[in-house]
């Protein structure tokens, strides 16, 4: 008895592959290597009596058009398989549609097949069995229907592979092309690419509708639910209640949380830290000041940040889940067409809301260059989630009435921002940019897994914890080290009035340019300054310099108390309008050095800082014009 | 089905915000071949996947944000 053929054995993810495999060729099967990868493929004997075969299981796919090295060994078997090569195609008949794609990129790639038609028990449970001779006489090729687990058919499909072994490869009714390499393949230009893959479809239509008969859907719950969100006048202001309503939340249950927190580092933290350190000898000098205002200052706002970000990814995470997010995608993109801006750019810029700097990486899926840059100066306007906790922060000192519309507010602004520098972009220094479509697909509702979103707000969270924790304590550690550094009046190091030291005089040289934002303090230029680094740490900036300072026996202040009362003073009685343009001030006076220098390796130099200037400009003019016009009101 | 093959169909479907199954009753087709339409044009990029504002911080391979310096640590873990 010699070896008759070699067969592939192709087949959609679990269709019974696997189960085909194992049952043909029993303990004669090892593992190896498929040629030049470390991607593992089964390979066996299959003893019948018509013949050996030595049979190789492929991975699964959908597609011969890969998108895994895994698939990508399948794709190219047929390429690589020597003549006499049989592809058996697994057809599940509970959904014949993609294995037939699959069965008809086979063949059109030059391999002579066979179908083996799995699940068809199944399919006849829900009255939709397949037949085989009518399916084989329907695309010309021969179809066994298979049972592993009872054995039945495999001496059949093993009679009818030694048949194909000899013919030439072919579908009927595709008519032109059998043989030329598998769609997708490199030389192959999009145009000829789309032109198969339609002719691929029309085939598997006119297989699929000889053997079954297309089930009459009725409209669901979802389609009716997209009826409202995605329509232009109802979808829109949805959209904007559902986001308001999502700062609300945000707010309103962590406001309590953000100042029993603060209250603890302000007090017994701080306390405590003072007098373990006086037990062990070492009050009073500038270790205390760099682990009690530094150290100490930058672990409490972490922990501060710790019960907004929780909401944040909690209420990111429901809607994304739900399959909400998507549909705000379309939204937005809906706007984004009315004023002529790309679609393909909503994707990034929806990014940009969690962190710019992916945005800026996902900005790779855009095709041309010129886009890339337009979305990649806009990406800075969106109002990041580190942001977004320092705007917690400050709305609950400014406006803790109303903080959750004020922090609405700021992200409508940075909508606003990125339509408008985009139009003016677009018609300025980036002409030559022209409108693609949206095309996104779009997932089902879903209702939230409790499991998987605890899991992943574990995971956001310990992830910003563990990352921006200790680039928050370290630049408090150098803020304070620049605190204790004496440039005037001729103090020793650590022993210095805030007011001559580095820090100090560098932010009294900052201030007066905020004044025409009622915000003339050098605390709060400090904080600013300070933010570039990260904006997170504003909101500890601010505590810090505060907390160092604060005169030695005075009775503890609050945070919140001591920045109210400095706006108060600094904008004449107007400490909304201008906590309102601090913050509008943190949302555009710069990106963050991180996203800063992505994009200066993305676009150069000239482009990076220009970016930084056009948000310098904006931002003090947007500022001053919040806090101008807000002290009328 | 206005003369446009069934590929082109479905994406066009797609890109107005129709989910695969929305597409297939529109156009008269079975789900499945429809979600095969809706797979084999992701693959050939025509289409996206909408991934989420933070959608690159989860996944077994990627804890952290694709490229984000903050979350580098948790990338790594």
């Amino acid at each position: 008895m010699s070896e008759s053929a070699s067969i592939l054995i192709f087949g959609n993810p679990n269709v019974g592959k696997s189960s085909l495999f194992n049952a043909v060729t029993g303990a004669r099967q090892h593992t190896v290597n498929a040629p030049g990868t470390t991607v593992e493929l089964m390979r066996g004997t299959w003893t019948t009596p018509l013949g050996r075969f030595e049979v190789t299981d492929l991975p699964g796919t959908y597609s011969l058009v890969a998108r895994s090295p895994d698939e990508r060994v399948t794709a190219e078997a047929i390429a690589q398989a020597e003549p006499g090569t049989v592809a058996v195609v697994l057809v599940d008949a509970t959904s014949p549609s993609r294995s037939l794609y699959l069965l008809a990129q086979v063949v059109e790639g030059g391999s002579p097949a066979v179908v083996a038609l799995t699940m068809n028990d199944l399919a006849g449970a829900h009255h939709h069995r397949v037949d085989p001779a009518a399916l084989s006489a329907t695309i010309g090729v021969p179809v066994i229907e298979i049972d592993t687990r009872h054995r039945k058919g495999l001496d059949a499909l093993a009679e009818a592979v030694l048949a194909a072994a000899t013919i030439r490869p072919s579908l009927r009714g595709l008519g032109q092309g059998i043989g030329r390499r598998p769609i997708g393949a490199d030389e192959e230009s999009p145009e000829e690419t789309l032109k198969r893959t339609e002719r691929l479809f029309e085939w598997v239509s006119g297989a699929v509708a000889a053997i079954e008969a297309v089930p009459r859907t009725r409209r669901t719950f979802s389609d009716l639910i997209d009826r409202v969100l995605l329509a232009p006048w109802t979808g829109i202001p949805v959209f904007l209640g559902v986001v308001w309503g999502l700062f609300e939340l945000m707010t309103r249950a962590t406001a309590p949380l953000i100042e029993a927190v603060m209250a603890f580092f302000e007090g017994p933290a701080s306390s405590g830290a003072s007098w373990s350190l006086e037990r062990v000898g070492v009050d009073g000098g500038w270790l205390e000041g760099v682990l009690v205002e530094g150290v100490l200052v930058g672990v409490g706002t972490v922990a501060t940040f710790v019960p907004v970000l929780i909401v944040i990814f909690a209420a990111i995470g429901v809607l994304e889940a739900s399959g909400y997010m998507a549909r705000g995608a379309i939204v937005a993109d809906r706007v984004m067409a009315s004023m002529g801006l790309d679609g393909r750019a909503v994707l990034p810029l929806m990014v940009g809301f969690g962190c710019n700097i992916p945005a800026l990486a996902a900005t790779r899926v855009l095709p041309d260059a010129r886009q890339r840059l337009l979305t990649g100066l806009l990406i800075p306007f969106t109002s990041c989630s580190a942001r977004l906790a320092v705007y917690v922060v400050l709305a609950q000192v400014f406006f803790p009435d109303h903080a959750g519309t004020v922090v609405f507010l700021l992200n409508v602004l940075s909508v606003l921002l990125v339509v408008g520098v985009g139009l003016l972009l677009k018609r300025t220094v980036l002409r030559e940019v022209h409108r693609e479509p949206l095309a996104i697909i779009m997932p089902a509702y879903q209702w939230p897994r409790p499991g998987v979103l605890a899991r992943s707000i574990l995971t956001r969270v310990g992830a910003f914890v563990r990352g921006a924790g200790p680039i928050i304590v370290a630049a408090l550690v150098v803020l304070w080290l620049a605190a204790a550094i004496p440039v005037r009046g001729g103090h020793g190091v650590g022993d210095v009035p805030i007011e001559d030291s580095l820090y100090g005089a560098g932010s009294r040289g900052i201030a007066p340019a905020l004044e025409p934002m009622g915000l003339g303090d050098w605390h709060l230029a400090a904080s600013l300054v300070s933010g570039l680094a990260a904006k997170e740490v504003t909101v500890a900036a601010l505590a810090q310099s505060y907390a160092v300072e604060a005169p030695t026996g005075s009775t503890p202040t609050g945070l919140e108390e001591r920045v109210m009362e400095t706006v108060m003073e600094t904008s004449g009685g107007h400490p909304a309008a201008a906590g309102f343009a601090f913050m509008v001030l943190v949302l555009v006076y710069a990106p963050c050095l991180a996203t800063a220098a992505e994009q200066r390796r993305l676009f150069g130099w000239k482009w990076a800082g220009g970016a930084i200037v056009m948000h310098l400009v904006l931002g003090w003019l947007l500022a001053t014009l919040a806090f101008q016009v807000g002290r009328l009101l | 089905m206005t003369g446009r093959g069934i590929f082109e169909a479905v994406v066009i479907e797609v890109t107005r915000g129709a989910t695969a199954g929305v597409a297939a009753r529109r156009l008269g087709l079975s789900p499945g071949l429809s979600d095969a339409v809706v797979d084999e044009a992701e693959r050939l990029g025509l289409l996206t996947r909408f991934g989420g504002t933070c959608s690159a911080c989860e996944g077994p391979a990627i804890r952290g944000c694709v490229g984000c310096p903050l979350t580098r640590v948790g990338r790594e873990a």
